[in-house]
């Protein structure tokens, strides 16, 4: 196939036929996937021509509605999540070299739970008992955000011995997860009406239920930025993919360049878990599919990951929304039901760590 | 260090001292503190007093199941260790109390089971499931079984648990509302009847699992070394984990999943005794009892007149502990 290059100021690379025409699959996939979504809801189910009728007509009807302020955000929140989710798995698993790695373990995901779930329960407390209001998103999502930036800097300087070693930063993780899912347990038992248990426990999770488009527009907006700053990225990325002393003898400078990925990646996760809670697995499992169909590591399988969890995240809400008649099932639970077998597989076919593709 | 034998008696001695000092205390401190003297009187001369029904009714069964799960999940945690050679071992999070967990909450939930004892079978059955699961996934290639990958297959099957719990948890709003307090792990308001139905298998666990210290010892030295020394490997390891799933599952029955417990407590006694599993297990019994009850005591008295659940207790204190120990020690080592 023929292949062209890319100069661009920070990033040229070569690019072949085959890798346009995969993300270019990839692209139409998440459009159809998507496009389902919108035709197929939690009541009824549209065909493509009324869909398009309620997508572009400002009228008041059902469908209508249901489409522009019910479905697509909700869609779209998806696709951020994903988006987001994959390039930053990508990112980590580069970095770490070490394809069992992702931002879940850093503490992202417990991290944002807990803070939610704190403010959850100081929320519906300050309020009493005769006030059956939720607490805001635009309260939740921020404290989140934090949550999910403390952990990772916790778990990154308790990880951080004399510079980084992934493996050290694995288990520390794994360490913190634990302290703060028990956190998580014990905020769970304090709240005390049941819609705040039910709105608690879907934090704890990941759900992307009652998504509206106050959420999704900043969401969108943050997502945009971060994955333009971690294209941006991409050279340093790839020159660490070859190793610390390969990238040293580089010129590239480790450590300050590993912090700066690794801030990126964080971020990214923190955008989606802001958004819709500590959806797992999605970070994980989306760039073994991009580097399954890209057949390598360049830097454009980053933006395969990125796809892939869009795709994978959208399919999994659909799931999650249509599986049991009645119930919204929380998007993470499908999510980890999808990657945790497939997580235990891959860790049965590596025969030793360090050495996952 | 204690290194000789006579020290180490004297050392396990004064541990029981400790840990009968803290069981005392346990009965005594709480939302209401109760004199010593009261406490003891209870035992000797029952008056009814309110104070009495106190200690008689709720804190002795919660210091007795107290005793009990901190002897199991310690000696648990323990036998893991020393069955693995890892010393990040610990049935919290390699998975195992998370499918006892997911047993338990099925049995509650999808078959309606309500006596203790059933669920207690349900719970050690969990445990054996996901505890061969994590053995087999994490041991399975070149290397065996490295501390590393079980970790990281205890991680990941801990939260594909999860996810189904999760799931069974978001269909039935009711069943959340009870079961958050167990699973943050507690030894509160339990009924005396779940000490006496659980005694019997953490006493068959203990007795067994403190008789494994030779086999234990001979293991470190390597499986060949093990077997030329005549121990028979694939033997002892069934028993062993056949003891850790006994163990784990009967702790998870009744206080639910409590971590850290078995991380720590057998580092402690490592530290003291030094590496000879012979005295490993019975020190990591009495801190274990000792530790658990503390936590537990602790939790009563930091946000009075609320608790925090021993679950939450253990895991602050034993995460940092964790946590110290992936730092300290050479990646390499582990």
């Amino acid at each position: 196939m023929t292949s062209l290059v890319l100069r661009l100021p920070s990033v040229s690379f070569r690019v072949d036929g085959r890798v346009l025409l995969l993300l270019g699959g990839m692209v139409v996939a998440l459009l159809a996937v998507t496009g389902a979504a919108l035709l197929i809801g939690a009541t009824s189910i549209l065909t493509p021509g009324e869909l398009v009728t309620a997508l572009f007509s400002s009228s008041d009807s059902d469908a209508g509605f249901a489409v522009r302020e019910l479905r697509l955000p909700r869609v779209l929140a998806g696709v951020i999540v994903g988006l987001s989710l994959g390039i930053s798995g990508a990112i980590f698993q580069t970095v770490a070299r070490n394809g069992l790695v992702s931002p879940d373990i850093v503490g992202v995901n417990s991290g944002a739970s807990l803070a939610a779930l704190v403010v959850i329960v100081l929320g519906t407390q300050a309020r009493g008992a005769g006030d059956a209001q939720e607490v805001p998103l635009s309260l939740i999502a921020p404290a989140a955000l934090f949550g999910a930036f403390a952990a990772a800097i916790l778990v990154y300087v308790l990880g951080y011995v004399k510079g980084l070693n992934p493996y050290r930063l694995v288990l520390v993780g794994i360490g913190v997860t634990a302290v703060l899912a028990a956190g998580i347990a014990y905020a769970l038992t304090l709240t005390r009406f049941p819609f705040a248990t039910q709105l608690a426990f879907r934090w704890t999770v990941g759900s992307m239920y009652g998504t509206d488009w106050t959420e999704v527009r900043p969401a969108l907006i943050a997502c945009a930025v971060a994955v333009l700053v971690a294209l941006a990225l991409l050279r340093p990325l790839g020159i660490l993919s070859l190793g610390d002393d390969t990238a040293a003898g580089l010129g590239s400078r480790v450590e300050r360049d590993r912090f700066r990925l690794i801030a990126i990646g964080v971020v990214l996760a923190a955008v989606a878990v802001a958004l819709a809670g500590p959806v797992g697995f999605v970070a994980f499992i989306a760039p073994h599919i991009a580097r399954g169909l890209m057949g390598g590591r360049g830097p454009l399988t980053v933006i395969a990951a990125g796809l892939a969890g869009a795709i994978l995240t959208a399919f999994a809400d659909l799931v999650a929304l249509r599986a049991v008649p009645g119930v919204d099932i929380p998007v993470g639970a499908v999510t980890a039901l999808m990657g945790a077998p497939y997580f235990l597989f891959l860790l049965h076919r590596t025969n030793r760590l360090g050495v996952t593709t | 260090m204690l290194v000789r034998a006579p020290t180490r008696w004297v050392g396990l001695a004064l541990l029981s001292v400790v840990a009968a000092v803290v069981a005392i205390t346990s009965l005594a401190i709480g939302a209401l503190d109760i004199p010593v003297d009261v406490v003891l009187s209870s035992f000797l001369a029952f008056d009814g007093s309110r104070e009495e029904i106190i200690v008689q009714q709720l804190r002795v069964p919660r210091m007795l199941i107290g005793i009990a799960a901190g002897a199991a999940f310690a000696l648990a945690g323990a036998m893991m260790q020393g069955l693995t050679q890892n010393p990040l071992a610990d049935p919290g999070l390699l998975g195992i109390t998370s499918g006892a967990s997911l047993a338990v909450l099925i049995a509650l939930d999808t078959m309606g089971v309500r006596e203790f004892t059933s669920l207690l079978w349900f719970a050690m059955a969990g445990a054996a499931l996901a505890g061969t699961t994590v053995y087999v996934l994490g041991s399975a290639g070149r290397g065996g079984a490295s501390p590393m990958k079980l970790a990281i297959a205890g991680a990941a099957l801990a939260s594909l648990i999860g996810a189904l719990l999760t799931i069974l948890l978001s269909m039935q709003a009711r069943s959340l509302d009870e079961i958050r307090f167990w699973l943050v792990g507690s030894l509160a308001g339990r009924p005396i009847e779940v000490f006496w139905a659980v005694i019997p298998f953490v006493a068959v666990g203990a007795v067994v699992g403190l008789a494994f210290g030779r086999s234990l010892n001979s293991l470190s030295m390597g499986e060949e070394i093990a077997v030329s020394l005549g121990v028979r490997v694939s033997l002892v390891r069934a028993i062993a984990g056949a003891t850790v799933i006994v163990l784990a599952g009967a702790g998870v029955a009744m206080a639910g999943p409590i971590a850290f417990v078995g991380l720590a407590v057998p580092h402690i006694a490592r530290t003291l005794v030094g590496p000879d599993w012979r005295w490993i297990l019975p020190y990591t019994f009495v801190i274990g009892i000792a530790l658990l009850l503390a936590a537990d005591v602790l939790g009563r008295v930091v946000i009075r007149p609320d608790e925090l659940q021993v679950g939450v207790v253990v895991a602050l204190l034993g995460a940092p502990f964790f946590v110290l120990l992936v730092r300290r020690r050479r990646l390499v080592a582990l």
